[in-house]
């Protein structure tokens, strides 16, 4: 009876894998006809001449920022040199501790602001309000410490403009990214949130700011995890938004439109992947409330971040990330499997519950089950072969697929050999990589369920030229 | 022999307009990329300025501002762009600069070159 | 069955993932050729242009120079120059696209099948006002997708200015286009097209999103003829949208003070105090001021913002001044009042004793 329980239990793993890379496939394939799409319209339309003459909505840039004192002023810097006809900048201290106000206000001129305001979310006092004599578009927000989502919803309610960019400190966005990004706000007036496309900048020229030359870095870490990028960052959500249903938009760089953000409340607090649970949630109260709306992905490379170099790091990035999937979906449990939110409740928010979030678990106990029977004489070879060719050889095409579709659209490693280099990884990140991960995600889920809920700190290294 | 400088995006309309004012006698230079208005400004003397609203780095208006509040607010400045909104052309009127909207007639335009520069340079505001 | 699943992925995988690898280098040495070709074509052509417009050569000379496999470098090295030219020099580049046999190339392709490949050949052919055109039109004209219709309309709106009609009734039968791609399609067209778009304001437009259209339009060209339209809006007219933009264009031509805009103030909407406040500012009345310092203690805060920029236009800084010590005022309306003499004056205006709301 084990025995038949076991091999049944073989068999839906390996069912759960071949589900699992084939959606994969199904939303690669849709992202290369959505890519070749984007392409044809960008050629067929000089969108940038309409643009030009004057047709695009003013921005508000809100950068949170808590104990950055080693990268705040060159974060800020590159967020000056942003190109955009009409933008502000709202910097939020959020009670830092170091020396982050002071070094601002030296190397900005802050004087005490006139600014008004509509508090229209509720958040942690403001104290002081800061404008800058040198850069009239820079306002300095000084608040009592209450979280990043709290440090947001008070850029929210400072902001004068339509449209709302939420921006990491450490992400460099390209010179033409906000045009891009805020493209489909011009085209369409249901579109309520874009989000661009993240690019790894280890291992890429950085001057003043600005990613010069594309590179590859030779940390094998990062080599990983730029095809992870490729494969589900990019492709991934590019497949999701052809069918409507982007579900995650990077909380590195995703543009709003402030009324939307009103309209759901603005970020939560208490919440660790503040940005995601955002967007959920705004598909959640669209959805339901049958308000036509759009949440769109530019593919578009636009912002470039810096990725962990070692094993801790990711480690930690990685858990924080898993512990905030956790809290967004929670917090919407509504869409699981409701019909009345179509695509996103019958297809993309289970799939993200059952292959992202409970993924781990799935895995983990599969591949233990997996080799128990091995163990236990209860499989032959033939079906061992089967799931290990299952599980591991279908991510080796995926991958490849990606790097295919990088080819085909935006080409940003110039040298070939990058490419190569990246095909090659490719292939090794379903042997070790992959299952690493895992675990640490499943260890993320098993030590949020029983209540340690803290983000962990990462180590900044300081935005200089990296490789 | 009098200097003029082009600033526009589009380098290949810059060259054109270029080889045509050189023809005529003017000294052109086309500024490049990266390239920043202030150094060139300093290194060199010009008389005339051509210049684009929609350039790539920054807003034209704001560097036409930048202009006027430096050191070199006596420059002439012709503004040829694509931007040919009302609201513009109020601008840059208020910023005591010329106004010529793309699609240009090159004809048109060495005419306009032609009076600018031999307009005298304290006339202020003129017709 | 266990084997065949097994074998079928096995080979699936690996026959694809090879063709995969394959591709890529080959995607690549084409990417990289196709590079260094565009380069070479576009270094001699610009050498061509420059000494065509030197009148070194002329334009069929270059026929025997560009060989067709170049056609579609040419076509994209054309289209940056007949964008910024007109007249004499237009006439020029036109000939060198028919002499060297671009133009007969893009008529085949406006026929191809792919919406895009003939999106780009109609957009090229409508740019040099080419007559055979027209009849290609009808299906990018009734194609369902706004960036294969986009320029299906520009080249009916380019090639006679009688066409308007078409253009309009174009745009009548779609409602997935923004006012911002619209206005764009009128800026193609060049000032010309405001009488005729005041003429069928003035005779009465069935569509209201064409209504706001056309005011949106004589706005960006500053067509001043188109006042009495405006003021017949501002008065009468029940639609809020319409008059909102109405309103704006006053402020953006500059336009003088008038009854209707004292009425607007009082409206309900709060938009339409706001534009018609803000139509106040640029209208430069400065004996009409007490209106917006009424507006100042309006219960919205872009109306307030928008008061406070006009008093600061109209106003001497010494009323405001007397506003701000006026203990019995309200207090809204003086921290807008000096946020807004903040803004304006830089460092030197600063009160440091602010207050949040």
């Amino acid at each position: 009876m084990l025995f038949q329980i076991f091999t049944f239990y073989n068999w839906s793993i390996l069912i759960y894998f071949f589900l699992l890379n084939g959606i994969y496939l199904f939303l690669i394939f849709r992202a290369y006809k959505g890519i070749r799409e984007y392409t044809h319209r960008l050629q067929s339309v000089n969108l940038k001449r309409i643009f030009g003459l004057g047709f695009y909505r003013p921005l508000t840039v809100i950068a949170p920022a808590y104990n950055e004192a080693a990268t705040i002023v060159a974060s800020v810097k590159s967020l000056l040199n942003l190109q955009y006809p009409e933008f502000e900048i709202l910097v939020v201290n959020d009670g830092s501790t170091d020396q982050t106000l002071e070094i601002l206000t030296q190397e900005f001129r802050l004087v005490p602001s006139n600014r008004v305001y509509r508090e229209k979310l509720k958040t942690q006092p403001v104290q002081a309000v800061y404008g800058s004599l040198l850069y009239p578009q820079l306002h300095v927000l000084d608040k009592k410490n209450g979280g990043k989502a709290d440090a947001l919803n008070t850029g929210v309610n400072f902001s004068q403009y339509p449209l709302l960019c939420s921006i990491d400190a450490d992400s460099l966005i390209e010179p033409e990214g906000l045009l891009r990004v805020t493209r489909p706000f011009l085209e369409d007036n249901t579109v309520i949130a874009t989000g661009g496309t993240v690019r790894i900048a280890n291992g890429c020229k950085v001057t003043n700011g600005c990613v010069t030359e594309v590179g590859l870095s030779t940390n094998p870490w990062v080599r990983f995890q730029v095809v992870e990028y490729l494969r589900a960052f990019l492709f991934g959500r590019m497949g999701w938004n052809t069918l409507n249903a982007v579900l995650v938009i990077s909380g590195a760089f995703g543009v709003f439109l402030k009324s939307a953000v009103l309209t759901v409340g603005g970020y939560h607090k208490d919440c660790i992947g503040e940005d995601m649970e955002l967007v959920v949630r705004m598909h959640r109260h669209y959805r339901l409330n049958k308000l036509p709306y759009r949440v769109v992905f530019v593919p578009d490379p636009v912002c470039w971040t810096e990725a962990p170099e070692d094993r801790h790091v990711l480690c930690k990035q990685r858990k924080r990330w898993q512990k905030g999937l956790y809290d967004s979906l929670k917090s919407n449990k509504s869409l699981f499997f409701n019909p009345r939110a179509g695509v996103v409740g019958l297809l993309a928010y289970p799939f993200y519950f059952f292959f992202e979030l409970l993924g781990p678990v799935i895995e983990t106990l599969g591949y233990l089950v997996f080799t128990f029977s091995l163990l236990m004489g209860w499989v032959n070879w033939p079906f061992a072969l089967l799931f290990v060719s299952v599980a591991v050889l279908l991510g080796v095409l995926l991958s490849a697929s990606s790097l295919l579709l990088e080819e085909l659209s935006f080409r940003r490693y110039p040298k070939t050999s990058d490419i190569l280099i990246l095909f090659l990884y490719g292939i090794l990140e379903n042997f070790g990589y992959r299952q690493l991960l895992t675990m640490w995600r499943l260890i993320a889920l098993l030590e949020y369920v029983r209540g340690k809920k803290s983000w962990g700190t990462m180590h900044r290294k300081g935005f200089s030229v990296s490789g | 022999m009098q200097r003029i400088l082009i600033i526009d995006d589009n380098i290949y309309f810059a060259r054109l307009v270029a080889s045509q004012l050189s023809r005529l006698g003017y000294t052109v230079r086309v500024m490049v990329e990266n390239e920043e208005l202030q150094d060139l400004l300093r290194l060199e003397h010009f008389d005339l300025l051509i210049m684009e609203l929609l350039l790539q780095g920054q807003d034209g208006l704001s560097l036409l501002r930048q202009i006027r509040c430096s050191l070199f607010s006596f420059l002439r400045v012709l503004v040829v762009t694509q931007r040919t909104g009302y609201v513009e052309q109020l601008r840059v009127a208020e910023y005591d600069a010329d106004f010529f909207s793309k699609p240009i007639d090159i004809n048109q335009l060495i005419e306009t070159v032609q009076l600018i520069l031999a307009r005298d340079l304290s006339a202020g505001i003129c017709v | 069955m266990t084997l065949f699943a097994l074998r079928f992925v096995v080979f699936g995988v690996l026959i694809l993932t090879g063709l995969i690898f394959l591709s890529i280098l080959r995607l690549r040495y084409i990417a990289k050729e196709d590079t260094r070709q565009r380069k070479k074509s576009f270094m001699k052509m610009e050498s061509l242009i420059l000494s065509l417009f030197d009148d070194q050569i002329l334009a069929y000379q270059w026929a025997v120079r560009i060989s067709s496999r170049q056609l579609g470098y040419l076509q994209e090295f054309l289209l940056p120059y007949l964008e910024s030219f007109e007249g004499e020099s237009f006439e020029k580049l036109v000939a060198v696209a028919h002499s060297s046999g671009l133009v007969k190339h893009l008529l085949q392709e406006g026929r191809s099948s792919e919406a895009w490949k003939q999106a780009q050949a109609v957009y090229f052919l409508g740019l040099i006002r080419e007559p055979q055109v027209l009849p290609l039109l009808e299906r990018g004209l009734s194609s369902g997708n706004m960036f294969w219709f986009y320029p299906s309309v520009i080249a009916l709106a380019r090639d006679d200015l009688q066409n308007l009609p078409r253009v309009l009734e174009a745009l009548r039968n779609r409602s997935d286009w923004t006012e911002h791609l619209g206005i764009s399609i009128f800026a193609e067209m060049g000032e010309d097209v405001c009488p005729v778009l005041l003429a069928t304001f003035s005779k009465g437009e069935l569509s209201p999103k064409i209504e706001r259209l056309i005011l949106a339009v004589l706005a960006h060209f500053g067509y001043l003829k188109a006042e009495s339209a405006f003021k017949e809006v501002i008065l009468h007219s029940t639609e809020r949208e319409l008059k909102i933009r109405a309103l704006r264009a006053w402020s953006q031509l500059k336009l003088g003070f008038f009854e209707g805009i004292a009425l607007a103030m009082k409206d309900a909407d709060w938009e339409i105090r706001v534009a018609a406040v803000t139509a106040l500012g640029s209208s430069g009345a400065v004996d009409q001021a007490h209106f917006a310092q009424g507006l100042l203690r309006d219960s919205d805060w872009w109306v307030r913002l928008r008061a406070a920029q006009t008093m600061l236009k109209l106003c001497i800084r010494e009323e405001l001044y007397t506003i701000l010590d006026n203990p019995r005022e309200d207090r809204y309306a003086q921290d807008m009042l000096r946020y807004v003499l903040t803004k304006e004056g830089g460092a030197t205006c600063v009160i440091p004793n602010f207050h949040l709301l």
